[in-house]
This record gives C-alpha cells, sequence and structure tokens, in this order.
C-alpha cells in the first residue's frame, strides 16, 4: 500500500500544472466512445435537406442490424431530430407522418408533442398543430382512460405551450398515480398558470412542488417576474410582490439559477434598487459589495424543542435500537445526560483523534489535549465521548482529567450519540467534529428537520484540522447561507456557471463567491 | 438514451460478426416471428389474463396495472429499452416496484435478457449449421480424457452425472450423521431487494455444492426460513429438489435458538472487534445469508447483540493486505470454502485463498502497473518505480484462479 501511495505522491509531483495534470487524468477516462452503430449513424446525419424521402429513409435504416424496427422508428427519428435542434427537418417529419396513411402509434403522438412544445418555447403554433394537441388529448383519454407517465409528461408539456392549464390539472393526477411529475413539468405548469394570470393557484402548484421535492426551474421564475411586471405598476406594489417572490426563495432555502438571479437584479433595478453579483466573506459573513454581515438565523425555541424532541428517536433508535447501540447502553447514556448536563461544548474524540491518522498514538493524545486547552481556556464545560478502547491509550486519563467523559461499547457507533447529547444539553451547546453529518441528517427524514438540523449544525459546529504539527480549529459559520432579508435589502445565493465547471470539496455551505445582492438606495 | 442503445447493439455485435451472412437471415427472421406469427388478439387476451389473475378485482390496482401496461408499451415504440414479451411474475414485480426509475431499471434489465436469450439461440443456430456441414472431429477437454461411446473402445464404464450427484450426496449425508453443524441464517429476507434475494438465493446453491464436494463437508442447517418467500422459490428453481425429505440439507423454519444451545453459538459477523484466532471443532458458527449491496446496516451485529450470543470475525487484516475501498463482508460461498478449509488444515493463510482476489491490493497495483504502461504519455521514470513493485510470475487467468481455488476441495493432493 504505502509504496503505490508514495509512488503516487511522486507522479502527482511531477505535474505542477493542474490543468496537464487534468489532460492527464482525461487520457485514462476518455477512451473512445463506442457510441456509433449503423442506424443511428444515418438518423444523426439527416441534414439540412427538408423535403428528403422519408419512405426510403426509413427502409434504409430497418435494412441494417440494429435495434430499430418498424414499431419503433418514427419515434426515434423524432426523438434524435429534435434532440438534435433540427426543428424544420423534424416537422417535415411531421407532415410526411400525418400525411401517410397509417394510424399513428402512440410513440408517434409522444414524439410529435414533444416536438410542438420544443417549437412553441421559440415560435407561435399554427392553429393546425394546436388542434392537433387537442385532438390528441381527446382520442387519448377516449381510448385508454388512464394515461402512462411519459404520455402524460409529454401532453401536459405540450398543453401547456398552447395554454390550456386546466386539462393539464387533471394530467397531474394521473402521473401522481405510478410516480411524481418532473421538475419540468411542475416547472411549466406553475409558468403556464402565471402566463394566464392565475396567481393563487400558481402559488398553490409551487407549494405542491416544494412537498414533492422538485424546486422551481427557471422558465417557472421568469413567468412569475413577468407576471408581476404586467399585473402592477406601482412601485410599492410591484416591491411588496418581488418580496413575496424572494420569501419563498427563502423560506425553501432554495439556491437560484444564475439566471434567475440576473432577471431578479434587474428587476430590482427598476424600482431604482442596487443590484450587484457580489462574494460573501465566509469568515465574517460580510457582503463584499454593501460591507452588511448577514444574519445568524438563529433556532427559535420551537423550533430547537422541536429538533430536541425528535434527535434521539432519528438518530440512535432509527429502525432498530440494535443496530446502533443497546437498550442498556442508551439507559446509562440518557441517566448521565440528566446528571451531568449542561455542557458548552461536546467532542468528538475519535474524530478528532483520527485527523493525525491512525498510526500514532501520541499524535493523537496532543490533537485531543490541544482542543481540550482551547476551549478550558474559554472556561466552557466540555464533555469528551468516545469510546472504550480509548481509554487504554497511554496517558488519557491524565488529558481528559478537566472534561466529563462518556465512553460507548466498541461496537456501538458514536456519532449519534455525541450529537444528541449536544442537542439535549440545550440550544447553547457546540460540537467538534470534523465529520459532515449528512448521513445523520438524511436520517432526520422530514424535511423541516432536516433543515432545522443543517442551521443548527452551521452555527454549532467547530472543526479541527492538522494541516502542519499545530492543529487548526474552526470556528462555526457566523451567519447563515440562506437567501435572506434585513433592514435594507435581499442577500440571495445562487448557482454561478464557474461552480459547475470547477469543481469543490462539498463542504455542506452554499458557495460563498456567488451571491446576489439587492440593496435599497439610500434616500439622501 | 440512444447512446446507451448503440452501446448495447455494439457488445452483441462481435457475437454475430463471425458467421455475418448467416446470422443476419437468422436475426431479420427472429423479429419477424415475434410480430407476425402472434397474432394481435392472442397478446391482448393474453394480458386480459393476467389482469384478472394479478388484480383479482381489485379496481384501484388494475387501474395501475393497465396504465403500467401502457407505459411498457410507449417504451417499446419510442426506442427504450423495454421487451417484447413479459412473464406473469414479471408484471407482478413491475406492480411493486414504486418508482418510475426503478421500473426503467427493471424493464432494461429484461430487455438485455431477452436479447441476450436471442443472440445465444442465433448463435447455437448458426453453429449447429457449421457443424453439418464439417466433417466430424472429437473435442477433448484435456488430452489424457476418456472417450466413451461404441467406436471410442474404453474398458471402463461410463461415469454418469447422476452417479456423480449419488456419490457427492451420499457424503453430504454423512456430514448429516458426524459432521459438524454450521448455521446459515436466512433472516434478513425482509432487508434486501429482489436482485439481492436472488443473489443470495444463488449463493445458498453454491454453498451447498461447494460444501458437498469437500471431503469433510459441514452438516449444514439454513434457520429461520420463510418458505413461502422469494428467497426459498429462488432457491427451489436452483435446487427443485430441495424440500424433498431425503436431501441433505436441514431447513429450519424456526430460529437457531431453538436448535442449538445457546452458548454454542458464535455468530460470525464483519462488524464486530473480536477476531477468530482459532477454529473451534465444538461451536456451531452461525453465517447470516444476506446480501447487502444497499442496505449496509451492520444487521447481523445487532442480531447477534440482540440474541446475547458470541461474535466472531475473521482474521482478515492480519493475513492478507486489502486494497483501499474494497469491502470485507464476504459471500456466504466464500465463507463456507474458508470454514471447511480450515477446519481440515488450521491454516489460515490457505484458508483464505476462496477470499476473490480483486479486493486485493496485488490485484489493484497489477492493474494500476497495466494502466501505466498502455498509455502513451511517456513518463519512465515513474514506471520504472511502479516496476519496482514485484509481479507476481504465475499470473493466471480467472477461470484458472477459479478452477485452483475449487479443485483444493475435494482434491488430496493439494493439501
Amino acid at each position: 500500500m504505502s509504496i503505490v501511495f508514495k509512488n503516487l505522491m511522486l507522479f502527482r509531483k511531477g505535474f505542477q500544472l493542474k490543468k496537464s495534470y487534468m489532460n492527464f487524468a482525461s487520457h485514462f477516462t476518455n477512451q473512445p466512445l463506442f457510441n456509433h452503430n449503423d442506424q443511428m449513424e444515418i438518423l444523426k446525419t439527416i441534414s439540412g435537406n427538408t423535403n428528403c424521402d422519408w419512405t426510403e429513409l426509413k427502409n434504409n435504416v430497418l435494412c441494417k442490424q440494429g435495434a430499430l424496427n418498424e414499431k419503433n422508428i418514427d419515434a426515434v427519428i423524432l426523438k434524435t431530430l429534435v434532440n438534435k435542434k433540427k426543428i424544420d427537418i423534424a416537422l417535415s417529419f411531421a407532415n410526411y407522418l400525418k400525411s401517410s396513411k397509417k394510424e399513428l402509434s402512440l410513440g408517434a403522438i409522444n414524439g410529435l408533442l414533444n416536438l410542438y412544445y420544443e417549437y412553441a418555447k421559440n415560435n407561435d403554433l399554427s392553429n393546425e398543430e394546436k388542434q392537433f394537441i387537442l385532438n390528441a388529448y381527446n382520442s387519448l383519454y377516449d381510448k385508454y382512460k388512464v394515461l402512462d407517465t411519459s404520455t402524460c409528461e409529454k401532453l401536459l408539456h405540450a398543453l401547456c405551450s398552447i395554454n390550456e392549464w386546466k386539462k393539464c390539472m387533471k394530467i397531474l393526477d394521473d402521473i401522481n398515480l405510478t410516480g411524481t411529475p418532473s421538475h419540468s413539468a411542475y416547472s411549466i405548469l406553475v409558468a403556464t398558470l402565471f402566463k394566464n394570470n392565475k396567481r393563487t393557484e400558481a402559488l398553490k402548484m409551487s407549494e405542491k412542488c416544494i412537498q414533492d421535492n422538485r424546486p422551481l426551474q427557471d422558465i417557472a421564475y421568469d413567468e412569475w417576474i413577468k407576471y408581476i411586471f404586467r399585473k402592477y405598476k406601482d412601485k410599492h406594489v410591484l416591491l411588496k410582490y418581488l418580496n413575496e417572490l424572494c420569501f419563498y426563495i427563502s423560506n425553501n432555502t432554495a439556491v437560484v439559477s444564475v439566471v434567475t438571479a440576473q432577471k431578479l437584479k434587474e428587476s430590482f433595478e427598476y424600482l431604482n434598487w442596487d443590484g450587484n453579483m457580489t462574494e460573501i466573506n465566509q469568515h465574517s459573513g460580510t457582503c463584499k459589495c454593501c460591507n452588511e454581515t448577514l444574519d445568524c438565523l438563529k433556532l427559535s425555541e420551537e423550533e430547537f424543542s422541536m429538533l430536541q424532541k425528535n434527535v434521539k428517536d432519528k438518530l440512535i433508535v432509527g429502525s432498530d435500537l440494535f443496530l446502533k447501540t443497546s437498550p442498556d447502553e442508551l439507559k446509562r447514556f440518557l441517566n448521565f445526560v440528566d446528571k451531568t448536563a449542561p455542557y458548552d461544548v461536546v467532542l468528538d474524540a475519535l474524530n478528532i483523534a483520527y485527523t493525525v491518522g491512525k498510526n500514532d498514538i501520541s499524535e493523537r493524545i496532543r490533537v485531543i489535549g490541544t482542543v481540550i486547552d482551547y476551549f478550558a481556556q474559554k472556561k466552557m464545560r466540555i464533555l469528551l465521548l468516545g469510546r472504550k478502547h480509548m481509554l487504554k491509550w497511554r496517558k488519557f486519563n491524565f488529558v481528559i482529567r478537566n472534561t466529563e467523559s462518556f465512553f460507548i461499547d466498541n461496537i456501538s457507533q458514536d456519532d449519534p450519540y455525541f450529537i444528541t447529547a449536544a442537542i439535549l444539553s440545550g440550544a447553547h451547546t457546540d460540537i467538534v467534529s470534523r465529520d459532515l453529518l449528512r448521513g445523520h441528517r438524511f436520517l432526520m427524514k422530514q424535511d423541516q428537520l432536516k433543515q432545522l438540523f443543517q442551521r443548527w449544525q452551521w452555527q454549532h459546529q467547530w472543526m479541527v484540522f492538522v494541516p502542519s504539527y499545530k492543529p487548526v480549529i474552526q470556528a462555526p459559520l457566523k451567519f447563515t447561507p440562506i437567501a435572506q432579508k434585513n433592514r435594507n435589502g435581499w442577500h440571495l445565493p445562487y448557482i454561478s456557471d464557474k461552480t459547475a465547471t470547477l469543481g469543490q470539496v462539498n463542504n455542506g455551505i452554499p458557495d460563498c463567491s456567488s451571491w446576489l445582492c439587492l440593496r435599497q438606495k439610500s434616500i439622501n | 438514451m440512444n447512446y446507451l442503445r448503440t452501446f448495447v447493439s455494439i457488445v452483441r455485435r462481435p457475437i454475430l460478426k463471425t458467421t455475418f451472412n448467416q446470422s443476419r437471415i437468422i436475426q431479420t427472421n427472429l423479429i419477424e416471428i415475434s410480430r407476425r406469427f402472434v397474432s394481435q388478439t392472442e397478446v391482448e387476451d393474453e394480458m386480459e389474463m393476467f389482469v384478472t389473475e394479478l388484480c383479482e378485482g381489485d379496481k384501484e390496482l388494475e387501474k395501475k396495472f393497465r396504465v403500467l401496461m401502457l407505459e411498457v408499451e410507449v417504451m417499446r415504440q419510442d426506442g427504450r429499452f423495454a421487451p417484447d414479451k413479459i412473464q406473469l411474475d414479471q408484471w407482478q414485480h413491475l406492480l411493486e416496484l414504486p418508482s418510475r426509475n426503478q421500473r426503467a431499471n427493471y424493464l432494461s434489465f429484461l430487455w438485455k435478457t431477452e436479447k441476450r436469450k436471442e443472440n445465444q439461440k442465433a448463435k447455437k443456430e448458426a453453429r449447429r449449421k457449421e457443424f453439418e456441414n464439417s466433417p466430424p472431429q472429437e473435442i477433448k477437454e484435456y488430452p489424457d480424457d476418456l472417450s466413451y461411446g461404441i467406436k471410442y473402445q474404453s474398458l471402463f464404464l461410463r461415469i454418469r452425472d447422476q452417479s456423480i450427484n449419488y456419490f457427492d450426496n451420499y457424503r453430504a449425508l454423512q456430514a448429516m450423521t458426524y459432521g459438524q453443524s454450521v448455521v446459515i441464517d436466512c433472516s434478513y429476507e425482509d432487508h434486501m431487494v429482489r436482485r439481492e434475494i436472488t443473489n443470495a438465493a444463488k449463493q445458498m446453491t453454491f454453498v451447498f455444492g461447494d460444501n458437498r464436494i469437500h471431503k469433510d463437508p459441514f452438516n449444514l442447517h439454513i434457520c429461520n426460513v420463510n418458505m413461502k418467500g422469494e428467497f426459498m422459490k429462488q432457491l427451489k428453481k436452483n435446487i427443485p429438489s430441495i424440500i424433498e425429505p431425503w436431501f441433505p440439507l436441514n431447513i429450519h423454519t424456526t430460529s437457531y435458538l431453538d436448535v442449538f444451545p445457546k452458548d454454542k453459538l458464535v455468530y460470525l459477523t464483519p462488524h464486530c472487534r473480536e477476531e477468530l484466532t482459532t477454529f473451534d471443532p465444538d461451536s456451531v458458527y452461525i453465517i447470516g445469508c444476506m446480501v447487502d449491496k444497499i442496505n449496509n446496516e451492520p444487521l447481523s451485529l445487532a442480531k447477534a447483540k440482540k440474541d446475547g450470543l458470541k461474535m466472531a470475525k475473521l482474521p482478515l487484516d492480519r493475513y492478507l493486505e486489502w486494497a483501499p475501498g474494497s469491502k470485507k463482508n464476504l459471500n456466504i460461498n466464500h465463507m463456507v470454502p474458508i470454514l471447511l478449509d480450515l477446519r481440515l488444515t488450521g491454516d489460515w493463510e490457505f484458508a483464505l485463498r476462496h477470499i476473490p482476489r480483486r479486493k486485493l491490493m496485488e490485484t489493484k497495483i497489477m492493474a494500476m502497473q497495466k494502466m501505466l504502461q498502455n498509455t502513451s504519455f511517456a513518463k519512465k521514470e515513474i514506471y520504472k518505480k511502479f516496476q519496482g513493485v514485484p509481479r507476481q510470475k504465475n499470473y493466471l487467468s480467472r477461470d484458472e484462479k477459479k478452477f485452483k481455488s475449487k479443485r483444493t476441495l475435494y482434491d488430496d493432493d493439494n493439501v
């Protein structure tokens, strides 16, 4: 193991430039793709000629060997053309299909609906095409009574592009029978509702999106903003409704895309606000544009007690108590917490100790000692939580003399215990661990609890890193990195193009380098 | 989607390439058959039969079933993977799957199986034609194999598969009287998805086979069996005679606690801390029969804790250098041969041969060397460093390794 590791290090040192390293890496991954096959090759090379002989082309493809047959060829041709953005050729093929005497197959109808949806994004549909969509809706429902998910999705998109939102509601119910509607189905429906000035329905639908875990896409936000500007002219009223939109974003801890962020910026600028793309200083939480500090949204008492009630059952007990611990141990732990709480800080001792690797015990002891000293100097009451095998470490008892300490069995899990200890102890208690606790957050199951847990974690988690000899103890975030409003305006995070391409370590905090700062111009 | 499709069609192309002319004819013929000769009404009749059989008058279920039928039909028509024929039990499984993605994955699995069968059939047909045209020649796996038959005169009676089967069963029966008991705990069916249950049943089949060809087999008990469950159904598919009273395997629907004294039992689980240092011929070892690809909770640890049993794990780190990232939970068809060999020889190094080599460091190093050799990126010095790592001389192919690890189960010379 060590030999390979050393060699790998050598290997990496050879490439100082990150770029050349990436080139090298891509050397291994970008093996030639086997994505050509005779049939698809023909379909992909259908070129600009809009009146080619479709029957001949189909026969050409079918006589080649492959997975396409008479049954699916129409749909596949339509799909390929639409995917390749050759809409004009696709339209001519659509005409060919409709003029041929054969009855259209379900797959072909789906393909046509998809084509019209794509076409309607940039152009107006002719009456004939609109009629086709309506007819498809009627005939399909006549024939089958209930439709399957993919047909429903296609139908819903097409109907939305001709503003038939009432029919879409029925289709949505059908989708729910065998699955959850897709992101784009929800978003396009919300967008259509706003387009047709149905505000209440649209808001109801966007709440439903959140319940189904389908955050809105750009098109929905776009139509929402357009609706506000179409409907209202007075600047105060406009502001009120734009705020409503921003509150929707912040309440659901959503992160919008760069396109929507730009649109929001423009619309606020229209109201004579200052809009800027900015960065947040991760250490202090100040906006680089307006120098204001973002708020720390503390958990309210009610919220915290909700977290407190759930944490033991969700994290330690779970589906089977024996998976993580045993009943005796849990009892022992609860008695201990009753007796010794509250604490100011709870240490995940094993996590801290193993930041220096598993080799040297004295190193581990040193790190734990430093961390304990650090908090002891602040006159904080410390609980150290570890496993029983740690007691065998040399001098360990001496190091932990100033702390409360609790040790669980070697075959039990320590993470649920230290989180539970901290939350049960009270709202001010912090934790120290380098773990991002994503798995434990997932175990909270309900979305609301997950969000509360995340916010609690941002405010209370210290981390220990040992980059060189001296351990670095990193304090918790001073602000809450979600969209928020303060006295002067809004701060909203967005997903920039850079984050998508650069890639970074996911440390649970939204990217601090891409925020939108919206400020009311001071009236001087 | 199209990339996948093209990829799959590429994968199956080489099969057809060898006999290109013939296979193409056969290929198109097959498709023709499936569409022309099965009339539309017949298919619909069959589907109606499925509806009545599966839904039994439940209106909601029938509605869902019809939607799924439509979903599959749409998938067929717009070029996604869906098989032409779906059996009754496959429909039932489709009905149970909650999400669209899961159904799509299952359907594409079925589609691939269907295509593979079609190709196998075509290949077989092509080979048959080739065989008819070519003169007969004798096929021998090894040069000193005996050839039976009228023309090949042989002194010895032919030993048929059935006789070998009897002989092996006899050994297993002997073990049932005199052998040491080993328990396989089949209580994890609820924690596995269907795919995993199928795999577990397959592993169980291997366990039975590997055990009885060993020269000193265990007396196998499978406990906590749900006779109506999917696991037993699959096992019956693999070994049709498993429920016969004479079959040399103990099947208990009760817990192992009812069969054996509690202080003799030792649960083998990879999640505990104690290592099994020596093999105790008096203990009854329990192996959990589960495939934990999806759910990786320490289920067997929890079970042993709940029952208050002794626990142990194999000393894997002590004897082998493991590749980073490889899991240390083993299949039951590795566990049982390990225990068999351990009892026979008491030699851990020898017994742990049954662990798949892909999990070990040496394989990772070899793969790395190979990868660096194949690249055109010239960095000779780095290669030299890598060359320094000793490479195993007698590198065996996968089949050879498999043969070697199985051979010692019944071969005296190798012990």
